[in-house]
């Protein structure tokens, strides 16, 4: 895209049409992916400045129907390149809204190698070593380095979409908006997952903001209280535990072996990127959620899954595994301690710690009016650590979709009411 | 010779019932300091992998996490100890011990449930029952020895040599929750 600043738009428009007409003609598929890529990102991001007239549309226009016009053997992966590039130049597509489409068909799936499927897989695949890398990383208990996943691909493209704060959003909205708004959504899905259609990355957004909601609304008095008197707890670890049911009924509800695969992979991939933003809260609830016996049962489901996914899930495994104490976890949070990132802890591990250190026999017996000084001073300590990660510019400051993310909180709630009492 | 045998045991039931105290009393007292949570059987050893879920009672999908491959349980609440045992039943291996342990023997005057609800509740779903005080450390370590005399002792479940035995010392400094270092996945 350094080309942008010293050629004119429309010469810039027939060099890369040229050069992907080329490379059809000689098969290259680095090449045709490149130039797809480079033109997606021209489309995604210049739009509104170099693509004002039409006559700067028309040579990728003309491309493509040549492309098509010579009867070249066009793999699936291909025309769906050219249609996505047709979309993008007339503006009926933006990146993050892929409902329009089928859901299912640009996501990655497993048991094809990267190359054949479509090119906006590829990145993320190198996206996704990066984040394989960190993971490891944490794991050996190195420091992690800053962000490196912090405003991804998907998350930078989306200027039309109705868009508000948190903030905002908290306020008051009418019952009946919120409903339909739900609806459509739901129609819009259809009998697939959001978990299949949405972007990694905006899921897992979204999840940051629906966690940092209810980890910001516990007080400090009603953990050291607990289990008595503690309602915002009781109602946080009832929303953990309804996030892991949405999700494990998510996986079970997809019609075919194949869609619950892509859910699965797709979970892994929010993992990973609830990781890089320090949501541990999520990255607990999907990792239990993939380890629950029914859907860790879905050996058919699991078998699409190819070997470096496959490996990252044992890596996550290990990552969330209680051995030792949540070993892992505690040693990635305790790093999240010091810097001023937002973070959202997995509030479970100091409800343990602070239960044990209440149950710990004191040194003096019954009948001993002494204070237990060492219990409280622990207690002190842990509630510190606890209120450090609510500081308030530990906040997320990413974009919303409101609609988006009220589906996300019905879907729960409806869990809830599934269940059993 | 005597042969050493490990077991995972997981602790489950409502907060507050005293559970950590009840291990605390288990490792601390009956044994040394400086000690493993063992038991001697008929000259084998058991040694117990204790995992507490101390806090984390109310995180209903964490639960099965916990007793995933768990050779035993012990619940310690009656009133959901039904609950309990239907999951453990339909999830966890299908050998699991469940031991039902009535805590807090020392408060008499506020006995909720009799010694003979229990027991027949226990009979009822083969499980075995025990009463006990953390606080008093009555009963503790008979129930954890009716476990042990109740566990298959398989050659799955000798303890493997590569682990040293004081790498699996229970660490009371740090939590409830005790585990041990093991190459393999334990759960």
């Amino acid at each position: 895209m350094a080309f942008r600043s010293f050629v004119a738009p429309v010469d810039l428009a027939e060099m890369l049409s040229f050069r992907l007409m080329h490379s059809y003609d000689k098969k290259e598929e680095n090449v045709k992916l490149r130039t797809f890529v480079t033109l997606r990102q021209w489309l995604c991001h210049y739009y509104e400045i170099d693509f004002g007239e039409d006559y700067v549309k028309q040579p990728i226009l003309d491309a493509i129907e040549k492309i098509r016009g010579r009867r070249l053997e066009l793999t699936l992966a291909d025309q769906q390149i050219l249609n996505k590039l047709k979309k993008y130049v007339n503006r009926e597509e933006l990146a993050p809204e892929e409902l329009s489409r089928d859901p299912l068909r640009g996501t990655y799936l497993a048991g094809n190698s990267s190359m054949s499927s479509s090119s906006e897989s590829t990145g993320s695949v190198s996206w996704f070593k990066k984040l394989g890398r960190r993971i490891r990383k944490v794991i050996k208990g190195d420091n992690i380095e800053e962000e490196v996943v912090a405003g991804d691909e998907s998350s930078a493209v989306s200027p039309s979409i109705d868009t508000g704060q948190l903030s905002w959003f908290d306020g008051s909205i009418s019952l009946g908006y919120q409903w339909t708004k739900c609806d459509d959504l739901a129609t819009k899905y259809g009998k697939h997952s959001c978990l299949a259609v949405e972007y990694t990355g905006i899921m897992a957004e979204h999840l940051c903001l629906i966690e940092s909601k209810w980890f910001h609304s516990v007080s400090w008095t009603e953990l050291l209280s607990y289990p008595h008197r503690a309602q915002s707890i009781d109602s946080c670890i009832e929303h953990f535990n309804q996030m892991c049911q949405w999700m494990i009924s998510e996986i079970l509800r997809a019609p075919s072996h194949n869609e619950q695969a892509v859910i699965i992979q797709k979970l892994i991939r929010i993992t990973l990127k609830c990781l890089g933003y320090s949501n541990f809260n999520s990255v607990m609830q999907i990792m239990l959620a993939l380890q629950n016996p029914s859907v860790e049962g879905l050996h058919q489901a699991w078998k699409r899954l190819n070997e470096y996914e496959r490996s990252l899930y044992e890596d996550l495994v290990v990552f969330v595994s209680p051995l030792r104490n949540f070993r892992n976890i505690r040693k990635a949070m305790e790093l999240q301690e010091v810097a001023c990132t937002p973070c959202i802890p997995f509030t479970g591990l100091y409800l343990s710690d602070l239960s044990s250190n209440r149950e710990r026999p004191g040194n003096c017996d019954i009948g001993c009016d002494l204070v237990p000084w060492f219990r409280h001073q622990t207690a002190a300590r842990i509630i510190k650590q606890f209120k450090a990660f609510q500081s308030a510019d530990r906040l997320f400051s990413f974009t919303l979709r409101p609609e988006l993310y009220r589906y996300l909180l019905s879907c729960c709630q409806q869990t809830q009411e599934d269940q059993p009492p | 010779m005597p042969k050493i045998y490990q077991y995972k045991l997981v602790l489950l039931g409502e907060s507050a019932v005293g559970k950590s105290s009840l291990v605390l009393r288990f490792v601390k007292n009956s044994f040394s300091d400086h000690q493993e949570s063992t038991i001697g059987v008929d000259k084998d050893t058991l040694k117990f992998e204790i995992w507490d879920t101390a806090g984390q009672e109310r995180y209903n999908s964490l639960a099965p996490m916990y007793y995933r491959g768990a050779h035993a349980a012990v619940v310690d609440s009656f009133e959901r100890a039904k609950k309990w045992v239907t999951e453990l039943l339909r999830n966890a291996s299908p050998n699991i011990v469940i031991a039902l342990v009535g805590n807090k023997l020392d408060l008499a005057t506020h006995r909720q449930v009799t010694l003979e609800e229990g027991q027949a509740y226990a009979d009822e779903a083969n499980l075995l029952f025990t009463e006990a005080s953390a606080r008093s450390g009555d009963g503790v370590s008979e129930a954890f020895i009716k476990i042990a005399k109740k566990l298959p002792k398989t050659e799955q479940q000798m303890a493997s040599p590569r682990l040293a035995p004081d790498a699996r010392r229970v660490d009371l400094n740090r939590s409830g929750a005790e585990s041990y270092p093991t190459t393999n996945r334990c759960c």
